[in-house]
């Protein structure tokens, strides 16, 4: 499937902001199930914007702008191929040492009661792939019975089981990480920024899991970048280098539109 | 406590001095006891005239305090000091193999040497390092490592210190006085130098460069501030090397390149020498509520457009549990055996290992896993039951967050106090500097414990220093 | 350098400047009012001075009377007047401990033991009899911060900084100064020029250290006119407007030297200059002295910023 993705991001600076800098990890790389045909990030200073692959294997944009107006606009605009892959990712050119992938963050604490469960199923014999699956749908499950899903926003659910999901794995020393990227969800709806997770065999590689759907990584999905946790892979992580004295917070107003050609 | 069980610097069991200090001692017993609390009153004066010196800062009210400094200094012998030289340089070589390794491909783990977990969770451990190449290849350019001695020919390193070590100040200072205070003495012994520091320090800084760097590197010393408590060191090392001494918000990241605002606009920065703590150095990367950082200063370096020394995640490789394996880390890379020893140390994780620290502590020394300074610290030998009652509380709560150690009996070396020249225990803590080459200074600073029978040498605990002399043949 | 550094050897001047002449300005205030024969020991003079210094709102929120005692220490010692001398040697050695790489040590001495003694004197033993000399010990602090400062300073963009500091600072306190008469004389506007104030401006001639050099200056007794005239427009005092004027545009023209390009500071300055090497008194006296001094002491606060503005200060 070819998705073509437009995505707007409006941050507004107070006034007397001196300096902006941005660690911006929005460009996706080829994996098993998405090619990308084009892509480019438009924002004041990515002309100027030095770039590199970071410890997760992104490659980020370090963007400056000083005294930048009322607010900072990036336009994100390209198209993907997409391939059903049944999630599978494979290994990346640009991976680093997988065992990074076990450390255990903030956002990833493990939950003890899930990790002895999984440690009970693993006993019983149960493959490391199904293992996986095993605990979507757990997650899964667990969800539905708890009724929540109208009242978070479904972004927060999605970073929410992305983390239990990742965190759970680590505890019995699979590798697992957090990925950011866009879903369309359907043909006449606007595509969404999403959450979910990737776990690693050794022989498939990385395999992508999208706890909060309850199902692996389709062609409706175009995976953007990756870390240990939200913290580490979110699109835009800025600082604005305000004037001592003001700390106003940022406000983040996102617009994004994606359409779908054959 | 009987002093004897002690190995003294000066003086053999049988009370003849040892070899590398009999002109000093010659020169001691000369000197009337007047002579000598002349010379400690002379040196207080020139630390103080020497600008603000050991002066600790925090308050704002600010009644600048001396560290004690004694007057006798403390004699290594040409053949000692090579040992020790030879051992540290082994040491901060493959501390470095080690942390080019772990954020690499962690060879040492996948060879089982060291446990995954210790690595991977360890709270030192920096995952953002992961995949970085720094120029040449070094991580930790700055070292104190700090080394006791209890024999002629034992020497234990206690820590190695590859974060941001300080106290090279005092060591250079402590000379300066003592040039002044006996320069005749330095007539009689050839003592190998230490002003080459801050020149070493620029050589080693301008080593590491970015290779994108053409030309003369300008280099900047970063600090928290003045009142940070190391404040007078680094803007002492700033003016010796002659470069910038730079805050946080003297810098800034422009097109991914590393800025400083002069009176004529920016200009480039190409090494920082920072004195900021790895949460602190950049809010974009670590804390982001850091006030001390540079926003993007991270990225910058990870895009090859500046240098960190030291780079941060260096304090895995010093971290106290991680401590235990140096002498594997030495044999792993280099393929040698260790020259300096590794003081014995218990993993209270372990079952049998814990009950015989719990059943023992009067006679151990036990350390916070992330401490520093001497604080979060027993030692056995001079607790009460109630702050061994504390520790073994601790232990078992968390038996991961300590490490415990036999008490070393640390040597002495004679000291002025006001009781006349007493023996004092003393440890020492040599520089390294690791860049296109590795270089030691000859010596160190010698801390010395001024209270009678104390242990602990840290300033912050009462603590003084005294000049360190390495003879030459 | 930095502009940091800029910065903060400006205000390491400017500080040392403004506490010595917090000392001159009281030292004005105290010996005029000993002339008066105060109700309830509220002193005019004194509540003139506060109103020049511009502390007297600062003042009027923590005491009532305006008394030698009250003021003095408001003056002196009082950490909640941004001004006061406590305050300003505070802020001058901090600023210096920023730089400490960019001064010598025989400035950081000077400055530091300045302020551990004054840090250490108990306000009551220095308030009766012993504030004249008090008053006078912080104008030698000064000066040996500044000998220290011309005596072993490297001549490079960092001593014209710290220098155009403790000009600007000093063109501004002399204003000051000269404008306390200004508000002594308000009540009685048709007497300025007269004879009748002599004794009031021969004190502010001794706050300026300058009695003895007028007379030889002028030949002649004391007289406002020429009073005036010496501390605006003569250029052979060290602390009149004039003389501070041309230092400042000195060091902004060796800064175009060192940098070796022209600053719009420099041409502000010279601009100011030239008004007060061309200016005459007949003019002062017609517009008006104290609207001469806030004009003045305006395009100085100007040229302050135009500075900052233009090496980078922040």
């Amino acid at each position: 499937m070819r998705i073509s993705i437009r995505h707007e991001l409006r941050y507004a600076f107070p006034e007397d902001t001196a300096r902006a800098v941005q660690h911006v990890l929005m460009t996706p790389c080829d994996t098993k199930g998405q090619k990308v045909i084009e892509w480019s990030i438009d924002m004041p200073g990515m002309e100027s914007a030095e770039h590199f692959t970071d410890a997760f294997g992104n490659l980020a944009h370090l963007v400056t702008q000083s005294r930048p107006e009322n607010g900072l606009g990036i336009l994100v605009t390209g198209i993907v191929d997409t391939s059903d892959a049944s999630g599978v990712v494979g290994r990346l050119d640009n991976d680093p040492n997988i065992a990074l992938f076990k450390r255990l963050t903030g956002q990833t604490r493990p939950n003890g009661n899930l990790v002895n469960r999984l440690k009970a199923q693993q006993k019983a014999g149960l493959g490391r792939v199904e293992l996986m699956h095993w605990l979507m749908n757990r997650l899964h499950e667990a969800h539905e019975a708890s009724g929540e899903e109208d009242e978070e926003p479904v972004e927060i659910v999605a970073e929410d089981h992305a983390h239990v999901f990742v965190a759970a794995l680590r505890g019995i020393d699979i590798p697992a990480r957090f990925v950011t990227g866009y879903v369309l969800e359907a043909q006449d709806k606007p595509a969404r920024l999403h959450a979910w997770a990737e776990a690693w065999d050794d022989s498939l590689g990385w395999i992508g899991f999208d706890p909060s759907a309850n199902l692996c990584p389709t062609e409706a999905y175009v995976r953007l970048a990756t870390g240990l946790d939200a913290e580490t892979s979110t699109p835009v992580r800025l600082v604005p280098d305000l004037p001592r004295e003001n700390d106003d917070a940022i406000r983040v107003a996102q617009v994004m539109m994606a359409n779908q050609q054959q | 406590m009987s002093e004897k069980k002690y190995f003294d610097e000066m003086l053999n069991a049988d009370g003849s001095v040892r070899d590398p200090y009999r002109i000093l001692a010659d020169w001691v017993q000369s000197q009337p006891k007047t002579a000598l609390k002349q010379l400690a009153a002379d040196a207080e004066t020139i630390f103080r005239r020497l600008g603000i010196t050991f002066a600790v800062y925090g308050s704002n009210e600010s009644t600048e305090r001396l560290i004690p400094f004694d007057v006798i200094p403390r004699v290594i012998s040409a053949n000692e000091w090579r040992r020790l030289e030879k051992g540290i340089e082994q040491r901060v070589k493959a501390l470095n193999m080690f942390l080019f390794d772990l954020y690499h491909n962690q060879d040492i783990i996948r060879a089982g040497r060291i446990p995954e977990k210790l690595i991977i969770q360890n709270e030192a451990f920096c995952p953002h390092m992961m995949g970085l190449n720094p120029p040449r290849g070094i991580y930790s350019h700055i070292i104190g490592v700090d080394i006791v001695r209890t024999g002629p020919d034992d020497f234990y390193v206690l820590e190695d210190n590859l974060r941001t070590p300080s106290g090279v100040s005092y060591m250079l200072e402590d000379r300066e006085a003592m040039m002044h205070l006996v320069p005749d003495l330095f007539h009689k012994l050839k003592v190998a130098p230490v002003e080459t520091y801050p020149e070493n320090l620029r050589r080693t800084l301008e080593s590491v460069a970015p290779d994108s760097c053409a030309g003369s590197p300008n280099i900047v010393v970063l600090t928290p501030g003045i009142y940070n408590s190391a404040y007078f060191e680094h803007s002492f090392l700033a003016d010796q090397m002659g470069a910038t001494l730079c805050e946080g918000h003297d810098l800034f990241v422009d097109n991914g390149k590393v800025y400083m605002r002069t009176t004529l606009g920016p200009e480039r920065v190409d090494v920082i020498y920072r004195r900021i703590d790895d949460d602190f150095l950049d809010p974009l990367t670590f804390r982001p509520d850091s006030m001390l950082g540079v926003p993007g200063l991270f990225d910058a370096y990870r895009a090859g457009n500046v240098t960190l020394v030291n780079a941060p995640g260096t304090g895995i490789a010093d971290d106290k549990a991680v401590y235990t394996y140096v002498p594997q880390i030495i044999e792993f890379y280099l393929g040698e055996k260790p020259i300096l020893k590794n003081v014995p140390t218990y993993n209270c994780t372990n079952v049998d290992e814990r009950a015989y620290v719990l059943d023992n502590l009067a006679e151990l020394v036990v350390k916070e896993v992330h401490g520093s300074g001497g604080y979060g610290m027993l030692v056995g030998p001079a607790s009460t039951k109630k702050q061994r009652a504390e520790f073994t509380e601790k232990i078992r709560a968390r038996p991961d967050n300590y490490i415990v150690q036999p008490t070393l009996a640390l040597s002495t070396c004679p000291t002025f106090t006001n009781a006349g020249i007493a023996p004092r225990h003393v440890d020492l803590r040599p520089f390294v500097l690791v860049g296109d080459q590795i270089r030691i200074t000859p010596g160190g600073l010698t801390r010395v414990a001024l209270k009678r029978g104390s242990l602990v040498v840290n300033s912050s605990q009462g603590g003084g220093t005294k000049d360190t002399w390495v003879l030459e043949d | 350098m930095l502009g940091r550094s800029a910065a903060n050897l400006f205000w390491m001047s400017r500080y040392v400047e403004r506490a010595e002449n917090m000392a001159r300005l009281l030292e004005v205030g105290y010996r005029m009012s000993l002339t008066e024969r105060g109700e309830d020991g509220t002193s005019e003079y004194l509540m003139s001075m506060l109103r020049a210094a511009e502390a007297e709102e600062g003042f009027a929120a923590k005491h009532e009377a305006v008394d030698v005692a009250s003021v003095a220490h408001y003056m002196l010692f009082d950490t909640d007047n941004p001004s006061s001398v406590k305050s300003c040697l505070f802020n001058a050695r901090t600023n210096a401990k920023s730089v400490r790489t960019e001064i010598t040590t025989d400035m950081w001495e000077s400055l530091n033991g300045t302020w551990l003694e004054f840090s250490q004197v108990q306000p009551r033993h220095v308030l009766g009899n012993k504030l004249p000399a008090f008053m006078q010990s912080i104008k030698q602090s000064s000066n040996q911060f500044r000998g220290a400062l011309l005596g072993t300073l490297m001549r490079t963009d960092g001593f014209a900084f710290a220098q155009a500091g403790g000009f600007i600072e000093r063109a501004d306190n002399t204003a000051r100064i000269l404008d306390v008469k200004y508000y002594v004389l308000l009540p009685r506007a048709s007497m300025v020029g007269g004879d009748v104030d002599i004794q009031q401006w021969t004190m502010i001639l001794r706050a300026a250290s300058a009695h003895r050099a007028y007379r030889h200056l002028y030949h002649d007794r004391y007289k406002a006119w020429n009073i005036a005239d010496f501390l605006i427009f003569r250029k052979e005092m060290p602390r009149s407007l004039a003389f501070c004027a041309t230092s400042i545009t000195a060091m902004l023209g060796m800064l175009d030297q060192i940098y070796g390009e022209p600053s719009s500071c420099h041409d502000d300055a010279i601009r100011m200059a030239q008004i007060l090497t061309t200016g005459t008194m007949d003019k002062v006296f017609s517009d008006g002295l104290h609207e001469y001094l806030m004009a003045f002491m305006d395009s100085n606060n100007r040229l302050s910023s135009a500075i900052s503005d233009n090496y980078n200060f922040y």
